[in-house]
């Protein structure tokens, strides 16, 4: 009998060791988003690369973990994570001697974010990836990619009307850009409480594009025009793609030094892809740098999903503001290929890769190609589209630039 | 140089007025269409120069059209191939195969590419 309560005795005790007892509500919450999250990155494919390390950097976020991340809550409420130890020693000289740093596997990873690494190194990638050549040949195209980012700003004012800071409302409306990277490099300078919220929206809305467009690229188009035939695309040589990528280069910087993380890995990514003589940089660049970058980045974002942080009405403010921001940029981008329409009649553009300008590649310059060939079958516009979309690229990095040239405290 | 947005010496309060919002984001609609442009504007006459030193180049014949004769055995099959899969359901009869100059038809390329990008979902 004594033995039996020594059994029971030490079966309580070993129960006050695990971890049940740190659970929270807004954790048992989480666990379901997270759920969510999975059934829609794996059963769905909504953008998996990212939604599945994010929804999985959430589950850590939202268990009793040691060892994993340092969190402490803010003033406001929110959590902060990330935040490493430094223990050292002040010198004569004024110097600082680190003698030893502490924090959990993910204070150290996350600095990835936190140092805004992460985002540009997925540039580079993304760069050594990307074709310029459509852009090339038909420069004009730009444009297109600089009207989509109407959806951005319309976000932005939005955002700023139902209370979120400017800071904040800048993160928001990013996520019009359709472009990952660019929305966590924006969202982790400006508005690191809302980083997990906003890249969360800015992924699952890119992976819905092709059900966010269609309907807004038909209402705003005649079927005259979607059957609009665009003349052929002139080849353009490795030596115009090489001068390309320094002009970006140089002029973005020159004039928007905000962006220069982002268009300068881009470009570099580019250039190395198209100089010819680096390809074993090239291939790990597109394939390992990027593969090993997205695994960290997913994760990280997701582990500042915390419950407390993350079940917030402004949670649901962001993600409804974000679907604003992609029908916003689609309507601008195709309402500026009519526009231009009207001064270039004897060259017209077909509206409908007017869409693509959201960036989001190569899917929106998909949804182009398909709703082009709805209206005329043996019609190809997927390597028009691809103008605008990587032209996008440029101007979400671009009003990335501008807002933290004029917002970053 | 001075950038851009320092020149037009911007800044925004946390939560500024509708009209100074209003602004703040027309400016910065402004300074895109204006970096977006003068790129548009530079690529545009730095093609102009490609284009004038291409057209300067003595010609280079154009390969003459490939008949199903000159084409090995095993590419002949696999181009047989490609046709059955495309074709589906269809019946068909192979009567000649000639070669695409690719400045005139960049439809198959594109297809080529739209399944490369589609094969790396990275954003």
């Amino acid at each position: 009998m004594t033995m039996l309560l020594d059994i029971a005795r030490d079966f309580t005790a070993f129960f006050q060791l695990t971890a049940f007892g740190s659970v929270t509500w807004q954790m048992a919450v989480m666990w379901v988003v997270c759920a969510t999250l999975f059934y829609l990155g794996i059963h769905k494919k909504f953008e998996p690369l990212l939604l599945v390390p994010i929804a999985f950097g959430a589950l850590l976020a939202n268990l009793p973990t040691e060892g994993m991340i340092t969190t402490r809550v803010l003033a406001d409420g929110f959590k902060e994570t990330g935040i490493l130890s430094v223990q050292g020693t002040l010198l004569d000289s004024g110097a600082f001697r680190i003698d030893h740093i502490t924090g959990g596997l993910f204070d150290f990873i996350s600095q990835g974010i936190k140092l805004e690494i992460f985002p540009p190194l997925i540039f580079l990638g993304v760069g050594a990836l990307t074709d310029f050549g459509p852009l090339i040949a038909n420069p004009r195209t730009l444009m297109l990619g600089a009207a989509a980012q109407i959806g951005v700003l319309v976000t932005f004012l939005g955002a700023n009307l139902v209370g979120f800071t400017s800071q904040q409302a800048a993160a928001v409306g990013i996520i019009g850009g359709a472009d990952g990277p660019t929305a966590i490099f924006l969202s982790a300078k400006l508005a690191p409480e809302i980083l997990g919220a906003v890249a969360v929206a800015a992924y699952t809305y890119m992976a819905l594009v092709p059900l966010i467009q269609p309907p807004i690229m038909r209402a705003l188009t005649t079927e005259k025009e979607r059957k609009i035939r665009m003349r052929s695309l002139r080849e353009v040589s490795r030596t115009e793609k090489l001068v390309f990528a320094l002009l970006v280069t140089v002029t973005t910087i020159l004039l928007v030094p905000g962006a220069s993380p982002l268009i300068g890995m881009l470009m570099l990514g580019n250039f190395l892809r198209e100089c010819g003589v680096t390809e074993r940089l090239v291939k790990a660049s597109q394939n390992e740098i990027i593969n090993i970058v997205t695994i960290f980045l997913g994760t990280s974002v997701g582990i500042t999903m915390a419950g407390e942080t993350f079940l917030r009405p402004q949670t649901l403010l962001i993600i409804s503001l974000g679907i604003v921001a992609f029908g916003f940029g689609t309507a601008g981008g195709v309402l500026a290929a009519k526009t231009m329409n009207l001064f270039s009649r004897k060259n017209p553009i077909n509206p409908l890769i007017g869409s693509a300008g959201v960036s989001a590649v190569p899917m929106a310059a998909r949804v182009s190609q398909v709703e082009g060939q709805k209206a005329d079958p043996a019609n190809f516009l997927l390597m028009h589209a691809m103008g605008p979309n990587v032209a996008g690229v440029i101007g979400t990095a671009v009003i990335a630039g501008y807002y933290i040239a004029t917002l970053a405290k | 140089m001075i950038p851009l947005p320092a020149l037009l010496a911007i800044s925004l309060p946390e939560h500024p007025t509708f009209a100074d919002n209003l602004q703040f984001q027309l400016t910065g609609l402004l300074v895109v269409l204006f970096t977006l442009s003068a790129l548009a504007i530079l690529v545009s006459l730095i093609g102009r120069i490609f284009i004038a030193a291409q057209k300067q180049r003595p010609p280079t014949s154009a390969p003459s059209p490939a008949t199903g004769e000159a084409i090995p055995g095993p590419v002949f099959a696999a181009i047989a191939a490609a046709v059955s899969t495309a074709l589906a359901d269809q019946r068909f009869v192979i009567r000649g195969v000639q070669a695409v100059d690719p400045r005139q038809n960049l439809a198959w390329g594109a297809e080529g590419r739209r399944s490369i990008y589609a094969s790396r979902k990275i954003r």
